[in-house]
């Protein structure tokens, strides 16, 4: 078999209200993971996974001020409905889709002289409910 | 209109210097004329930074290179200083402003110029 080499330029992401985000973002990562308990049993261990959690790790340009800004669509939904899941759809390349809720944070807001402005968010996952589309 | 860089980056950005004492250029010419400010690409050009492909989208890295007459030093490069300060207040928005790099003497055709380069960097998006 061939070596399949896939990069972030192979995502597309996409999110409830529609703002362009493919376009300011930089880095898009979705971790999903297993809590799982370990008990020490005369056999040895035994583990029983008793949560799935995941958090959303998204990097991207700031957009204040622009139309339909992605920045400022996140700032009034953490603001007038923070517990008001927010639908993520994540294609990591063709054939590979992750949707999943996640809860609105704040952006942070400023940056260097320097610098363009960036915001970093680690999104939590809603009950960890990550659901995946492979083809 | 076609969607380049040419005509979306740098002949805007050449078009915000219309203000400033000296030729202004969104390319290489021939044989610029003193005093001149001249966009040239950076190294590296163009960075894919952005998830994504179904549109490209660039971060480009350009210097705007800041040349006067090299005739007495102390007034060249008082000239220089005049002339890298009224481009910094143009610069719209939407550009990134980097350093400044130091004064060097360049030879353009027959004469000698003192040129500075300033480093900005911006985004493209190819919609055509």
């Amino acid at each position: 078999m061939a070596t399949t080499v896939i990069t972030g330029r192979d995502i597309s992401l996409s999110f409830t209200g529609g703002t362009d985000i493919d376009a300011q973002a930089t880095s898009a990562v979705l971790t999903k993971t297993n809590v799982r308990e370990t008990y020490q049993t005369l056999d040895g261990e035994a583990y029983k996974t008793v949560n799935v959690e995941g958090t959303f790790a998204l990097s991207m340009l700031a957009d204040w001020g622009k139309a339909n800004s992605v920045c400022e669509a996140l700032w009034l939904a953490a603001e007038t409905a923070p517990d008001t899941d927010i639908a993520i759809t994540l294609t990591a390349a063709t054939g590979a889709q992750f949707i999943f809720p996640i809860k609105p944070e704040f952006p942070t807001v400023g940056g260097s002289g320097t610098d363009a402005q960036t915001v970093d968010f680690t999104f939590k996952v809603s009950k960890g409910d990550v659901g995946e589309s492979f083809s | 209109m076609t969607n380049t860089i040419l005509s979306t980056v740098r002949q805007p950005l050449a078009t915000a210097f219309a203000s400033v004492a000296g030729n202004v250029y969104a390319y290489v010419p021939e044989a610029p004329m003193v005093p001149f400010v001249v966009m040239v690409p950076d190294s590296p050009y163009l960075e894919l930074e952005t998830i994504g492909k179904a549109q490209i989208r660039t971060k480009i890295n350009l210097t705007i290179s800041v040349a006067v007459a090299y005739n007495s030093n102390p007034a060249s490069l008082d000239n220089l200083e005049q002339l890298v300060i009224s481009v910094l207040k143009v610069i719209p928005a939407g550009y990134i402003v980097g350093a400044v790099e130091k004064p060097t003497v360049t030879q353009v055709g027959p004469s000698n110029v003192l040129v500075a380069d300033i480093r900005v960097s911006t985004y493209y998006t190819q919609t055509n």
